[in-house]
């Protein structure tokens, strides 16, 4: 369990958390060593993703994309995209590692071409819905440019989009604390993807920021200002664990805000980052907390988690 | 201008002008220095040079020869003299921070920047549709009920989970080289057996941890990495002492202050040492007995808070220079808090409630004896060069003591009047005026209640001086002391 040894690429599990102290910081997972930091100049980190070959870590701040080699020890970013003017505040890969995509606090999608690096336009893969400030969830159809408006909550703002790998459910949930979910129908050959409305979950009293679906679809997490991140079962969409950085001490003000989450591999665990500096390993079953990663010296309001599951 | 023709001179007009215009010395070490043969090899070739035809041989004799031609000297004005200091040159501020500027660029320049450019609109419908081909994700293998990589780790290592120490792993340092400032320590484990003890366990701390959280960090990466025996869960119960490069812990320094930053400290080779605890002293750093002194104080380390204060006092006294086993004056503890009261020697510490004591001259006046310890001043032995002996006198002897001068709070003197050899002798003292005081009180008690021959042989010799009226002179004979 040597530290130094190899890159953060070469291992199997990858976590890293960035957040308001301008670091992007990685972990061994299994033991909370923190094993690289890499500075993130000018800006706080909004999202985090690793590319799908495993090479890049992709962080989203302030007008820039900026990637990190993860197959050596550089401390400064590889490539940086430019020419966006606003913050940055989600990023994400197509599976097949040719595109990137962005949202951000412009109002816009983008799709970004990382083999040529020449850049398509505004308009989003279906798949992953486009979200703005009045609660409106675009949906691109990237053939045509058409796209379709849901309006789950009117007026209020939409925080996360998620679609499970299954691609049966899209989830989204609001500034409300609500969580709504769709069921996905169709959308092979020429058909038009149906998205018909499944439940409206009052998941959180607070803001909610951030929902993601398990690897083995089975699970929805959302992270929530309240300073929970509760686990539902999708099979019936009842609660199952919840996961709370809450004191026990009534005196003491909030440890701050769940802000980001992802499951292990095989959906057993999942690793929440939080205001309190902390990013934490839970056991999903039993609400356990496994593991700490401390280092940070500001809120971690985003992780990229990245398990390999064994065959 | 007329000269523009003249290789020469334009060679060394260049020479000359890189020399004084370069800011690195470098072209002033190469250009004179290293220069010249190959110049004057070029000068020779160069047809139609009238220096080069008539003057290469002269000049290249040694260079001491006087030239013919001055145009064309290639010798080095007389204010630039190769100074060889170009390799440590100061570097200025200025220069650092262009340096630094350089550095950052140099990292751009690394990084490929992608600007965000729309889309052209030459792209048809059907090759949108190419591009970002539907897919079926119904039908992708399921993992359910396999495990990953993490889930298996975790099952391997789970004694992480137990470590009391989790809190401190923040101040692991190995994660955050080359971005924050970090420090490299060897620490030896005076707590483990056999060979672990004889190899120090390397530990990366951030810069700006303070002792107390590298303890921490320490306990939290010896139970990580599996260490025994088990060390106790509480930080507060350990020290860190600077160590020798072989191991060995130096008692002589008390251990590093818990609330002082890491960074302060130049020691690369630490021990971390167990405090012995004592539900009283939970807050003290470790067992060192603070024992003041008239000049100063001395830290000594005890083994545990079982050993008697005559033992304390026994070392304190080895510590100090100028106390005799034996012979010479007594000393006794007294309790900081408590002055005059003295402590119990044959008590243990743990009985004490403190650790700090003052130590106390024994007998300094007695019934029997007065004691004279001279204090070493540094100055008054570097002018005089006088060895100043303790002296006892026996109060039998002691004839007088007065008060003979106070000239404010802060400086007073006093006479003691001793016999010695069947003549009288006069020591004077000098010291604040409360001490003064309270000493000649003290000693004319004594005086008063022995009733000693040769007092009154003394006053009865003053009593014939004084009716002889002669005047009344002494010599000074200062001592210092109190």
């Amino acid at each position: 369990m040597n530290v130094n040894q190899g890159t953060v690429g070469s291992d199997p599990v990858i976590l890293a958390t960035a957040g308001y102290d301008h670091t992007v910081r990685f972990w061994q997972a299994h033991s909370g060593i923190c094993t690289r930091t890499v500075q993130h100049q000018d800006s706080q980190v909004n999202s985090l993703e690793v590319t799908p070959d495993r090479s890049m870590i992709a962080a989203a701040g302030y007008q820039h994309i900026r990637m990190y080699d993860l197959n050596s020890n550089n401390p400064n970013p590889v490539i940086n995209y430019d020419g966006v003017s606003k913050n940055i505040t989600s990023v994400g890969f197509h599976e097949d590692g040719r595109w990137m995509y962005t949202g951000g606090e412009d109002c816009m999608a983008r799709i970004w071409d990382l083999r040529c690096h020449n850049i398509s336009s505004h308009f989003h893969y279906m798949h992953f819905p486009n979200l703005d400030q009045s609660g409106v969830i675009h949906i691109w159809d990237l053939k045509t440019d058409h796209n379709e408006q849901l309006i789950p909550e009117p007026e209020v703002s939409i925080n996360s989009v998620h679609i499970d790998p299954d691609a049966s459910y899209m989830a989204a949930v609001n500034s409300s604390g609500n969580c709504f979910v769709w069921n996905l129908a169709g959308g092979m050959g020429d058909e038009v993807t149906q998205l018909i409305p499944k439940t409206k979950i009052p998941a959180h009293k607070r803001y909610s920021l951030r929902c993601k679906f398990s690897p083995d679809s089975t699970l929805l997490a959302t992270c929530s200002a309240d300073q929970t991140c509760k686990i539902w079962r999708t099979s019936n969409f009842s609660l199952m664990t919840e996961l709370s950085i809450k004191s026990n001490n009534p005196g003491e003000t909030s440890r701050g805000w769940m802000w980001d989450c992802a499951f292990s591999g095989d959906s057993q665990y999942i690793v929440t980052a939080s205001s309190d500096n902390l990013a934490r390993l839970w056991c999903v079953e039993t609400g356990e907390i496994k593991r700490e990663y401390s280092g940070h010296q500001k809120a971690v309001v985003c992780l990229a988690f990245n398990d390999s599951v064994l065959g | 201008m007329a000269f523009l023709d003249n290789p020469a001179i334009i060679l060394a007009h260049i020479r000359q002008s890189h020399v004084t215009s370069d800011d690195t010395g470098m072209c002033e070490m190469v250009l004179i220095d290293q220069d010249v043969d190959l110049e004057k090899c070029q000068l020779a070739l160069v047809p139609g040079s009238s220096c080069g035809s008539t003057g290469s041989g002269s000049f290249n004799e040694a260079g001491s020869n006087v030239t013919d031609n001055h145009t064309c000297d290639l010798s080095q004005s007389m204010d630039i003299t190769s100074s060889w200091d170009f390799g440590i040159r100061r570097r200025s501020n200025t220069a650092q921070r262009l340096e630094r500027l350089r550095k950052e660029r140099q990292n751009q320049i690394k990084c490929k920047n992608v600007q965000w450019k729309e889309r052209t609109s030459s792209q048809s419908v059907e090759d949108l549709g190419s591009l970002f081909e539907k897919r079926d994700f119904k039908d992708r293998p399921r993992t359910t009920g396999t495990k990953s990589t993490l889930s298996l780790r975790l099952e391997q290592c789970p004694q992480q989970l137990n470590n009391p120490f989790n809190e401190y792993s923040k101040f692991d340092g190995k994660g955050h080289i080359g971005t924050t400032a970090t420090k490299k320590i060897d620490v030896y484990l005076s707590m483990q057996m056999g060979q672990d003890k004889v190899h120090p366990m390397t530990v990366v701390t951030i810069a700006n941890a303070r002792v107390h959280d590298l303890i921490g960090l320490i306990c939290w990466q010896y139970t990580s990495e599996g260490r025994e025996p088990k060390l106790n869960e509480n930080v507060n119960a350990y020290c860190l002492h600077i160590a020798e490069d072989d191991g060995e812990v130096d008692t002589d320094f008390p251990p590093l202050d818990s609330n002082e930053p890491i960074h302060k400290f130049g020691f690369s080779t630490l021990a971390l040492v167990e405090k012995y605890s004592s539900p009283g002293l939970a807050s003290r750093q470790s067992l060192f007995v603070r024992i003041n002194a008239a000049h100063g104080f001395s830290l000594i380390p005890v083994d545990s808070l079982k050993v008697t204060m005559n033992d304390i006092l026994q070392k304190a006294l080895k510590k100090r220079k100028g106390s005799q086993k034996g012979s010479g004056p007594m000393y006794r503890l007294e309790k900081q808090t408590e002055p005059n009261v003295a402590v119990d020697l044959d008590s243990t510490l743990e009985s004490q409630g403190t650790l700090e004591f003052c130590l106390v001259r024994e007998n300094s006046i007695s019934g029997e004896k007065v004691e004279i310890d001279p204090v070493t001043n540094q100055k008054a032995s570097t002018k005089f060069w006088i060895r100043q002996k303790p002296i006892s006198i026996d109060s039998d002897h002691l004839c007088a003591c007065d008060l003979v001068e106070e000239r404010s709070p802060s400086h007073a003197i006093f006479k003691l009047t001793y016999l010695s050899n069947h003549d009288y002798k006069p020591l004077y003292f000098e010291s604040d005026a409360a001490t003064v005081n309270e000493i000649v009180l003290k000693v004319n008690y004594i005086l008063e209640s022995r009733a000693s021959s040769s007092r009154a042989d003394y006053f009865a010799q003053k009593q014939r001086k004084l009716s002889r009226r002669t005047s009344f002179s002494f010599q000074k004979d200062k001592k210092t002391g109190q």
